[in-house]
């Protein structure tokens, strides 16, 4: 699983959301404020203190049963624009997955079934909620019923919140039956061989910064690249000092398991510089050790190592196949070298110093190398049902229609139904497909000072101009106006990433289609940043949809 | 128009679209059963064979994702490819495989996305797993997924002579090729093909040099449909491959040790083929139509007929021979279908095992002397002689030489180094021995020997 464990600091990300906030307020006042002055002259500051004061008491007196009123009248609403009809396509496409997913046969993992419901519940339920809440309000302005609701006593505060909480509703309906054929179709047809993959592992990792390489004279270095372009594993070269090594924190006794073992699995790619034995894997060899006591235990700790198990999930696994599980026993024998001298170490009492447990990987085949990454080797608690996994999973995703609906109907508060539609789509794209590309060239900047092929200009004078990204631009005035320009238009990206949505923390299905358990800390896919961040839009967006609702003009179709 | 009433403007468009749609219907008109009639379209479709049904075997998913596509299938497919490469780069193999499924749904017919994929799964893929039986699995794969565009693409013989490579040459000679035959025998997903082959691409349980024989037959088949190019290599090389195999299979055979009857057979086969079938096809010229197996005689005549002098006509038929080694390997065939090299070839491997292995060296030493013997023989024979008495098979096969010195080099290591006992001054196949010609590779193949005690040799 190309997956990075990184954590998530709630208490930094809080701070930063507190200061995106307050600026963007202080921004929104002030262009109040000068709008109010051009408009009302004198009577300005009182207009935008009342305005605000009223928005205060609107946004903080709300009716529980009016919301629920208007939540009721906006499902009834959708449902007569038949909604529902949506279901049907997932029907279709469940029953034509197979067609996508040729050859299942019995070697079929079970990862591609998993990642295409959620893939297909994703891709079709961000229209729905899309259409649905960039269409409602402006439809209603247009047929002018929102006249209707408005004079009855109720705050515009609670219609913006009870559209959100209509549309929301009513996704999350259509959502749970999804999911719910969704995961009886994984039953299904998922083939009987690949079916143990169909489960909720829970991994323990070390963190990041827990997890480094020691080079081939024994000194703290960087894992080797063997030519992939995927700079994801770092190498260690075979029968050389050279280790990965990890540090994993707060092990106690609870991470043993029934048999008093301690489960450790791992997906560590083997490459090979000579042919060796081809019949025969790269082997490894795990070290325990505790610096402190001058302990470093082998395991296994006789014979010639373990042989490498690779992509163990990507294909369905032969009877005869050993699974890449490491079982450490809690007694252990005390070597030196590889040659026992015994006596006995205990795991938790000689091995394990204050939590942490040290443990390092080595190759054992000359000439050979084996590569690691931190998520490559974790400790294995007791597994979950798959279903546990699967329906966290589909909480995520829930949350993210969620995020849209409010999005959504925020966007439609002020604009115009196909401009929110555009606006609102706009941003799920950014969030999710696009920020990656927007991290990396933001990442370069930060590290490089500039971004591979240029800014949005530069990248123009080459397209137009073919040329490709690595040659330099011509040293003249036009050039250095196209990169001062840029890096201008560079900042407002900056500025941009702290305001669009990151997705990513919704889409959970990297862990559930490899057979994981969603975690519900890190600072990518995970359940308790992905619950802020919904929370972190919503409360913005209810302010930004009442004001905007507040000064539109009804009766402008 | 202004002064038009909506009812009466949507009339206006009803009518212009019914006026429209006269002639794309007229021209549109799809074909009867057996694309017979139909519109100008449909004929044309026929007469240029673009329509789906004369590429072979349909595929209605395929045609479904180009009309849901509309004018978008190309974007869709760019992303997948990206994707592909995303997922390839980061070794999700089993999501590569499935992007690699949407991708041919949308270009069905386009042969370089089968070839390429397919290579991808069966060599890139393969090669990044260490297990030899997860190479293997990835191999299988991208035979299985040209199969399939084989059989969406009839009339394409390029693609059927990679699938005769991938049989052959991927199978039959990469680093893992004693593994990979065998696992094409017994699959070693025992549980799964209940210790037979994987009958999806071996269900006649026959050797993997057997099966690539097939596939290029069907692709010379194909080849020869009227209409048909290729545009892979050479005419008679394209067309030597079923027979090349066959040679491939015998002397696979003889690598791993197997001397007897079915291989002896296999190379007489090999000699029919290449001689009776292959030797006989015509292949067009610069100087008109050959045969590699016609005389001059023959030559003269059909040069007579085309107007074109003996001369010409034997300066292409010699062209052609050199160009697919035509001789070379007539004469291998010719000589390896012998009992008496087949016997010579088997106490070469017997007299290294004993060497070797049972350390009997009495044995190994009168192994190795009946081994020569019988090689002096085929040697001595007055039909691989030349006119001036040299021998055709010591100038052509330096593979005979090699085996040859090979067996000298440990015979007399044997008499010497470990039994102690003179050599004599002449012995079987010395002739080699003592020619300077071959100096420097007995040099080599001596140092080799040194270094690995016959291990290497």
């Amino acid at each position: 699983m190309d997956y990075e464990s990184q954590p998530y600091h709630v208490t930094a990300a809080l701070v930063e959301w507190l200061l995106v906030i307050g600026a963007a307020a202080l921004i929104a006042l002030f262009v109040g404020g000068v709008v109010a002055l051009f408009l009302a002259g004198r009577r300005a500051p009182a207009l935008v203190f009342a305005a605000l004061k009223r928005g205060f008491s609107d946004l903080t007196s709300l009716s529980v049963r009016r919301i629920g009123a208007l939540a009721r009248l906006t499902i009834q609403e959708s449902l007569s624009r038949r909604t529902l009809l949506v279901l049907f396509v997932f029907v279709s496409l469940f029953a034509a997955g197979n067609l996508f997913l040729q050859s299942p046969g019995q070697d079929m993992p079970a990862k591609p079934f998993v990642s295409f419901v959620m893939t297909s519940i994703r891709w079709v339920l961000i229209p729905v909620a899309l259409l649905l809440s960039c269409w409602g309000l402006p439809a209603d302005i247009k047929s002018r019923s929102l006249h209707t609701v408005v004079t009855k006593p109720v705050h515009r505060s609670e219609i913006v919140i009870g559209r959100m909480l209509g549309y929301s509703l009513l996704t999350s309906f259509i959502l749970f039956v999804v999911a719910l054929l969704g995961l009886i179709w994984i039953q299904r047809v998922v083939p009987e061989r690949s079916k143990p993959q169909l489960t909720a592992r829970v991994p323990v990792y070390c963190d990041l910064e827990d997890f480094f390489f020691l080079d081939r004279n024994g000194q703290t270095g960087k894992g080797l690249n063997v030519g992939d372009m995927w700079e994801h594993r770092g190498f260690i070269e075979g029968q050389t000092k050279s280790r990965a090594v990890w540090i994993f924190e707060g092990v106690d006794e609870s991470y043993l398991n029934d048999e008093g073992e301690l489960r450790m699995e791992y997906s560590f790619e083997a490459f090979r510089s000579h042919k060796g034995r081809i019949d025969e894997g790269v082997r490894f060899r795990l070290h325990l050790v505790n610096e402190e006591k001058g302990l470093d235990v082998p395991y296994p700790q006789r014979g010639a190592g373990l042989e490498v198990q690779e992509f163990s999930g990507e294909r369905a696994a032969r009877k005869d196949q050993e699974k890449p599980i490491i079982d450490i026993p809690r007694e252990l024998s005390r070597t030196v070298g590889l040659d026992e001298d015994g006596s006995k170490v205990d795991l938790f009492d000689d091995l394990v110093e204050d939590g942490k447990l040290r443990i390092e990987l080595s190759c054992e085949d000359d000439g050979q190398y084996i590569g690691a990454a931190n998520t490559d080797l974790f400790i294995r608690l007791a597994d979950k049902p798959f279903a546990v996994g699967y329906f966290k999973a589909i909480f995520g995703l829930w949350l993210m229609v969620v995020l849209v609906c409010i999005i959504g109907t925020t966007a439609s508060c002020f604009l115009k139904g196909p401009v929110a539609t555009l606006l609102t789509f706009g941003l799920v794209i950014l969030g999710h497909p696009m920020r990656s590309y927007m991290e990396n060239q933001l990442q370069q900047l930060d590290e490089k000072g500039r971004v591979l092929g240029g800014g949005m200009l530069e990248a123009c004078y080459r397209l137009v101009t073919q040329m490709n990204v690595q040659s330099p631009l011509p040293e003249n005035d036009a050039t250095r106006v196209i990169q001062y320009l840029d890096t201008h238009i560079f900042n407002g990206l900056k500025i941009a990433e702290f305001i669009i949505p990151n997705f990513k923390h919704f889409d959970m299905t990297v862990f559930v289609a490899n057979g994981f358990d969603v975690p519900w800390m890190d600072a990518g896919a995970a359940i308790v940043p992905a619950i802020l961040t919904v929370l972190g839009y919503l409360i913005p967006c209810v302010i930004l949809g009442y004001f905007s609702l507040q000064l539109r003009e009804l009766e402008a179709k | 128009m202004n002064n038009l009433t909506s009812s009466q403007r949507k009339l206006v468009y009803f009518v212009g679209i019914a006026i429209l749609a006269v002639p794309i219907v007229f021209l549109g008109r799809p074909a009867a059963e057996g694309g017979q009639g139909g519109g100008m379209i449909a004929q044309s479709r026929q007469k240029y064979r673009l329509g789906e049904v004369s590429f072979g075997e349909v595929d209605p998913a395929s045609a479904t994702m180009n009309l849901v596509l509309l004018g978008l299938r190309g974007v869709a497919a760019n992303l997948l490819w990206m994707e592909a490469d995303e997922l390839k780069e980061k070794k999700r193999w089993s999501e590569l495989n499935s992007t690699v499924e949407s991708i041919i749904r949308l270009q069905p017919h386009f042969q370089s996305v089968w070839k390429f994929q397919a290579w991808n799964l069966s060599y890139n893929v393969s090669a990044e797993c260490d297990a030899v039986e997860d190479r293997y699995f990835w191999v299988k794969k991208g035979i299985k997924f040209l199969e399939r565009g084989v059989a969406r693409n009839e009339r394409v013989p390029e693609m059927r002579h990679d699938l005769g490579d991938f049989y052959g040459k991927k199978l039959g000679r990469s680093d893992e090729r004693r593994e990979f035959r065998e696992f094409f025998l017994v699959d070693p997903d025992t549980e799964r093909w209940e210790g037979g082959p994987d009958t999806e691409i071996n269900p006649d349980r026959l050797d993997n040099y057997l099966v690539a024989k097939q596939k290029y037959e069907a692709a010379n088949e194909v080849y020869r449909l009227p209409g048909v190019e290729q545009h892979k290599m050479g005419e008679p090389l394209f067309v030597m491959y079923p027979y090349r195999s066959q040679m491939d299979y015998a002397s696979a055979r003889q690598d791993e040790n197997k001397f007897g009857d079915v291989t002896r057979e296999a190379w007489a086969e090999s000699y029919r083929g290449w001689t009776q079938e292959y030797g006989q096809t015509d292949f067009p010229t610069p100087g008109g139509v050959i045969r590699f197996e016609w005389t001059h005689d023959e030559l003269e005549r059909k040069g007579e007929e085309e107007g074109y002098s003996l001369d010409f006509k034997i300066y292409w038929q010699g062209r052609y021979e050199d160009m697919v080694n035509y001789r070379y390997w007539k004469l291998r065939a010719s000589v390896e279908r012998t009992p008496e090299l087949a016997a010579a070839r088997k106490a070469f491997a017997d007299g290294r095992v004993q060497f070797r292995e049972e350390q009997d060296m009495f044995a190994a030493r009168d192994t190795f002397y009946d081994g020569l013997e019988k090689l002096q023989t085929v040697i001595d024979n007055p039909e691989y002689r030349r006119e001036d008495g040299s021998s055709r098979l010591l100038s052509d096969e330096a593979d005979l030489v090699e085996d040859a010195l090979k067996a000298i080099i440990i015979w007399r290591h044997i008499l010497q180094d470990v039994l102690g006992q003179p050599i004599p001054d002449e012995f079987p196949m010395d002739e080699v021995w003592v020619d300077p010609q071959y100096e420097g590779l007995r040099a080599s193949l001596l140092e080799e020997f040194q270094r690995w005690q016959g291990s290497g040799i």
